[in-house]
């Protein structure tokens, strides 16, 4: 008997299959692209096929993430706000604070020591706090989110950006560049900009640790160096792709909600 | 999840009609002010001269409702009124400025003067003097001094207001070409304490558990308060709705079925999106009180003997009597008794705090106030992000994240 959870981003949609016991068996992560629906089928498929099952094996789906009313699946919604917080204590049980870094939005959530939310915050609706932040002005830069990381993690120094909006830091940018700024000293500055606009998130929430980052924003090696001058240490899920934490999180509530209710929480 | 019965007030269909009626009489009687709602004395002494009065303010909220704020607001801002204003006005010049002709509740009819009190937002005064020019009327402004605290003003305080409010009368005297009868202003002042007295009314006895009204009621009825302040039909409209109430409080009627959690509402609410109380009644929350309900509007109960002194009293009356605006009052301690009081009364056990794009007043001190409801009174709060009237700023997929995260918190998921 498997239990799937299912974490439909706006950048990628992440699929995890666990058994009884509450062990992941397998993960998927693939671009969310436009057809959530379809995304959403090939991820859960993909990760079927990793341990050779099928549906029928499925007891439970929980589907979270923005995209979790319209998977087109048999599954029960939780919101990314839960999923994130039990999947951060499944991972990291000490946690307390976690920095969640998404493509869309940046999320704090505070969680108590059995895993539930006792608070969270979120970006206001401005791009400038998110993930999408690095990444539009890496198109800008002709340089890959990896590479524009490695500059900025070598930097010694860091040129100020604006972190008020997204569109005024591409043209800041720009003049930097033209000022003759070392691009490495530019991209520190906006990684530091980002740290800077999620930091007044999380500080809202007094800051406890342990601290724990996820979402893609947590693979990119130049903003949590950013991130750890600001708290001091933040931990990175040791065995799983950071991006995976909430649907571990939606997985472990369909097996929680199956076993504990007796009933299937299919539909 | 099926949605929970509908239990609105009888009562609350006369406010209804009195409303439509109100917005068609606009167009019949002259003169015709322009002023604001809060807490403002002017709009009694418009009623004691036979002065009709509009509230651009409440037809931005009507704007807003009937999702035109898009539109409004970018006719506005397309005529340099910034986006960084109060949505009302926006909405407000938007109406004006736009050429079609097709308007909700008919328009307003053109102001044949304008009147402002500077005691609940600065923002006003410039909106109004705004209007002033664009209309070219005469402008009439009753200053109020800032209140800092709780504490009955000195002397001469009420000494100013009743000078400015003699002035004012003098000027409006003026304007309509009518005199103030003694009979007009004593009936006049005497429905202004009534009302006021029926309004604390009913917030009192939404103390009761299950709570006999939601904000949506509370938000339907505030339309006597903000509109027809001074009048006797004001006092039979409030009176028949406390009579209700006090019934569904002996009945223990809610006002929804399957009262579970009781919810404070702070800052004025998206008025696109009043259905949000029926989002939040499905999972058995009731909203029984808000600041807005409770702080924005005159609930003293002030003396009438003397009518001048009774208006001088209402001006200085608002501004104060909220939970404060500043970060300051917050973070030294002056909001928590207050709070704490009202969390009790209500048997309030969560929060819904919005940050309010628009209004700098209502929204300086709501995090702080969210920190204290969660820290020092335990209960669990969701903060929304949006704007009283211009739907732009309004994300349903955002808002619904944060809702369904909060409903998972308190066991509602």
């Amino acid at each position: 008997m498997l239990f799937a959870g299912i974490d439909l981003g706006s950048t990628s949609t992440k699929a995890v299959l666990m058994d009884g016991e509450g062990t992941p068996k397998s993960t998927s992560i693939l671009p969310s692209g436009k057809n959530f629906r379809k995304s959403a089928e090939t991820a859960l498929n993909r990760a079927l096929e990793q341990i050779g099952t099928s549906m029928n094996e499925v007891a439970a789906i929980v589907a979270t993430g923005y995209g979790r009313y319209i998977t087109g699946l048999k599954s029960k919604t939780i919101s990314e706000i839960t999923c994130c917080g039990r999947g951060s204590h499944y991972l990291l049980p000490g946690a307390r604070t976690i920095i969640d870094i998404g493509g869309q939005d940046s999320k704090a959530i505070k969680i108590d020591r059995t895993g539930k939310v006792v608070n969270f915050t979120l970006n206001d609706k401005c791009a400038a706090g998110t993930g999408r932040f690095l990444e539009r002005i890496a198109v800008s830069l002709e340089l890959g989110m990896d590479e524009m990381a490695a500059l900025s993690v070598q930097s010694e120094t860091k040129v100020p950006i604006s972190s008020t909006c997204t569109i005024f830091a591409e043209t800041e940018v720009i003049s930097r560049i033209s000022n003759g700024e070392p691009i490495e000293s530019i991209v520190r500055g906006l990684h530091h900009a980002l740290a800077s606009r999620i930091y007044t998130l999380v500080v809202r929430l007094n800051v406890e640790q342990d601290i724990l980052a996820c979402g893609g924003g947590a693979k990119n090696a130049g903003l949590m160096k950013e991130l750890r001058n600001l708290f001091g240490d933040i931990v990175l899920p040791s065995s799983y792709d950071p991006r995976l934490v909430s649907a571990i999180g939606a997985a472990l509530i369909a097996r929680e909600r199956y076993s504990g209710s007796g009933d299937s929480a299919l539909g | 999840m099926s949605k929970p019965e509908k239990r609105r007030l009888e009562s609350g269909k006369a406010v209804s009609a009195a409303l439509r009626q109100y917005y068609k009489d606009l167009w019949e009687n002259r003169p015709l002010a322009w002023s604001v709602v809060s807490s403002n004395p002017l709009n009694d002494m418009c009623g004691v001269l036979g002065i009709q009065v509009a509230y651009p303010e409440n037809y931005a909220c009507v704007c807003a409702a009937q999702h035109l704020s898009e539109k409004y607001c970018t006719i506005a801002e397309a005529h340099d009124y910034k986006p960084e204003l109060c949505s009302y006005i926006r909405n407000n010049f938007g109406f004006l400025l736009d050429e079609g002709t097709e308007h909700p509740l008919g328009g307003l009819p053109e102001p044949d003067l304008l009147t402002t009190v500077s005691n609940a937002c600065l923002n006003y005064l410039k909106w109004f003097d705004a209007l002033r020019l664009h209309f070219d009327k005469p402008y009439v402004v009753i200053n109020t001094p800032t209140r800092m605290s709780d504490e009955e003003p000195p002397d001469y305080y009420l000494e100013y207001m009743v000078r400015e409010v003699e002035d004012a009368m003098a000027e409006l005297e003026k304007i309509s070409g009518n005199k103030a009868t003694a009979q007009k202003l004593k009936e006049t002042a005497h429905y202004s304490r009534e009302q006021a007295k029926y309004w604390m009314g009913l917030l009192e006895l939404n103390k009761a558990v299950p709570a006999p009204l939601n904000f949506s009621d509370l938000a339907n009825l505030i339309f006597v308060p903000t509109s027809l302040s001074g009048t006797e039909l004001g006092v039979d409209l409030l009176k028949q709705a406390h009579k209700e109430v006090e019934e569904r409080v002996k009945n223990k009627i809610g006002a929804i079925p399957d009262e579970r959690h009781r919810l404070i509402l702070l800052n004025i609410p998206p008025w696109y999106r009043l259905g949000l109380s029926g989002l939040f009644a499905e999972k058995g929350c009731v909203f029984p009180f808000g600041d807005y309900t409770r702080y924005v509007w005159c609930t003293q109960d002030l003396d009438d003997s003397d009518p001048i002194e009774h208006f001088a009293r209402k001006a200085l009356a608002f501004g104060h009597t909220g939970y404060g605006s500043s970060c300051a009052e917050t973070l030294y301690g002056s909001i928590e008794d207050r709070l704490a009081e009202d969390i009790k009364a209500y048997k309030i056990d969560g929060a819904l705090v919005q940050i309010n794009k628009s209004c700098k007043i209502m929204s300086t001190g709501v995090l702080d106030m969210a920190t204290v409801m969660r820290e020092k009174f335990g209960l669990p709060v969701v903060v929304l992000d949006a704007d009283q009237a211009d739907e732009r700023f309004y994300s349903d997929a955002e808002v619904q994240l944060r809702l369904d995260a909060f409903f998972e918190m308190i066991g509602e998921g």
